[in-house]
């Protein structure tokens, strides 16, 4: 059953509210495939799911279904303000907080195809490159998925994929051509280990770490998970560690152990210093 | 530093020149997926299927700088007419009932070939110029030279065909 | 804020303009660098030129060249829009003085995600 024309239009302010994207007309089958799961979830037609949603639309509803209309494949600097935040805030604090940083431990904790491991690299070594020493940097890249930890050690990226939020200056710098991809550089390679991680299991070896970026994660679980999750991670992070979250996601009203770092409409949180 | 560069094999092998099937896959993929079907992808390669009564045919053509001397290759797409009409109206945002001009196909369908033909020349990374698109009812405008290699494809359904020719037989190198 | 989209190809256009429009750009097209500079001489104040690289007359490298060259269009961006993806022609183009450079084919999205690295997407901050 196809999705009717108010349906759709509301799906698409819905998602044109929350993010750049535009779904023409045109477009009805994308929403249809994207939202086929939730719908299926609730044994209803796509269709029929819209409409109950427009009757009750709950915050999470919100985010599940722009994020399933917004992604395809991962993009690079996602959102940019948590890397723009990183080296404009989080590793100067850090820095601050701690004298020359000797070492520097960072966990990815929904790494997918590994854009995100890859774009803090980028990050830091463009933060560093103006410095005087270079701190022993390691990220730990994790996802639940082996298929997309495998792919993201391949370090290759189609043509599309790179075009996706990626600075061009980046591309010529980081990446070399092979085919019609493209692959990041040895030098990048060597500062991310990909593993296979399922979140409700205890933190991975690797840390403590400094700063933990958990993005577009929380929102698939329920409270009690959300709750579980953010103490594997808390417990996790040195004292004063940070944990960065996606866009419009919070651990207000979830767990008061966080400090709420305010960078700009980043959702940055703080471990605190001295645990009491 | 050239790694990952793809030559032209065949009539071109003297100048070691290749592409292979997966990478034209792989280009078209691309093309469609990003410019029709909202990074979707619904094309797949299909059962050889050979040429229809009304099929269009969309190419461009690369003219290549070797180190051992100059070489044309055309790239081109071919498709039953019905089906680049639904390309049409999909880039230029017409209406399905709208008729589709002349005019209208050999923009949008040529767009399409050259698309997919400039990113074959990428591929083969030499410094190459690309010819404006042409579009043909007519397969012999556009199936010309030393046939290199193709692949055929089925998108949303409908049968597509890419093909690749050297135009201009290698000059003699000394 | 205002856009010039330069490509030979009416159907590129077609698509890059709708793209613009669809954020609140308002579009102007040139189908080469001549025209285009034309129609930058009478719109110093164009935010963004998404430009190909392939086209009769003058080329996208040479319309660059030429912008970059003058101090009246020093705050308008020039973004390449072109199927010209080896990585030499890429530091080419930024070398010649290129903003940002988008490989075709490319989404909507994709392109809307290059305007927002360079702050030029003007779109209502969400609260």
């Amino acid at each position: 059953m196809s999705i009717t024309q108010e349906n759709f239009q509301f799906i698409a302010d819905l998602v044109r509210a929350r993010s750049a994207i535009a779904l023409a007309p045109g477009k009805e089958y994308l929403v249809e495939s994207r939202l086929s799961k939730f719908a299926r979830d609730e044994g209803v037609t796509v269709d029929q799911y819209v409409t109950r949603r427009r009757t009750a639309m709950s915050h999470s509803d919100t985010e599940l279904i722009v994020e399933a209309l917004t992604t395809n494949e991962t993009s690079w600097f996602r959102d940019s303000q948590p890397f723009t935040a990183l080296s404009g805030h989080i590793l100067p604090a850090l820095t601050q907080a701690r004298g020359t940083l000797g070492s520097l431990r960072i966990w990815s904790a929904a790494c997918s195809t590994g854009q995100e491991p890859y774009s803090i690299a980028m990050t830091l070594k463009q933060y560093f490159a103006q410095s005087a020493y270079q701190p022993q940097a390691e990220i730990l890249a994790t996802d639940l998925s082996q298929q997309v930890i495998d792919q993201a050690m391949t370090g290759r990226y189609s043509q599309l994929e790179v075009n996706r939020g990626l600075p061009a200056a980046n591309l010529v710098q980081y990446f070399d051509r092979r085919g019609t991809e493209w692959e990041i550089s040895a030098e990048l390679r060597a500062m991310v280990r990909f593993r296979r991680h399922n979140l409700l299991d205890p933190a991975p070896v690797g840390g403590p770490f400094d700063v933990v970026f958990l993005r577009n994660v929380l929102i698939y679980f329920d409270v009690p998970t959300k709750l579980k999750v953010l103490r594997t991670v808390h417990g996790a992070l040195r004292p004063g560690g940070f944990l960065v979250l996606g866009a419009a996601e919070t651990t207000v009203g979830l767990d008061d152990s966080w400090d709420r770092v305010t960078v700009g409409r980043s959702s940055i949180y703080q471990k605190a210093a001295i645990t009491a | 530093m050239t790694s990952g560069n793809t030559t032209l094999d065949g009539a071109g092998a003297e100048a070691g020149v290749t592409v292979d099937k997966e990478q034209i896959l792989s280009i078209v993929q691309e093309v469609f997926s990003a410019m029709l079907d909202a990074g979707e992808v619904l094309v797949f390669e299909s059962d050889p299927h050979g040429e229809s009564d009304n099929d269009l045919y969309a190419w461009v053509d690369m003219h290549m700088v070797l180190p051992m001397g100059d070489l044309s290759a055309r790239a081109v797409v071919r498709t039953e007419a019905a089906t680049a009409n639904v390309i049409t109206q999909s880039l230029l945002m017409m209406d399905p009932s709208e008729e589709v001009s002349t005019e209208d196909l050999a923009d949008a369908f040529g767009e399409i070939a050259n698309v997919v033909g400039g990113n074959v020349k990428s591929l083969i990374d030499v410094p190459a110029s690309l010819s404006l698109p042409s579009v043909s009812a007519v397969g012999s405008d556009a199936l010309s030279g030393t046939f290199l290699q193709d692949i055929d494809l089925n998108w949303r359904g409908m049968p597509l065909n890419v093909s690749l020719w050297i135009l201009t037989d290698a000059t003699e190198w000394s | 804020m205002k856009a010039i989209v330069i490509d030979d190809s009416r159907t590129m256009r077609r698509i890059i303009s709708s793209i613009l429009k669809g954020v609140g750009y308002e579009v102007l097209e040139a189908g080469d660098g001549r025209e285009a500079l034309d129609i930058l001489t009478e719109n110093p104040d164009t935010d963004l030129c998404c430009i190909d690289w392939n086209m009769p007359v003058m080329d996208g490298l040479s319309f660059v060249i030429e912008v970059r060259a003058s101090r009246e269009w020093r705050n308008t961006t020039l973004m390449m829009v072109t199927t010209e993806s080896e990585r030499g022609q890429i530091v080419k183009a930024l070398a010649a003085g290129a903003h940002e450079y988008l490989i075709k084919p490319f989404t909507p999205e994709a392109i809307l995600q290059k305007l927002e690295l360079l702050g030029l997407l003007p779109i209502e901050e969400n609260a």
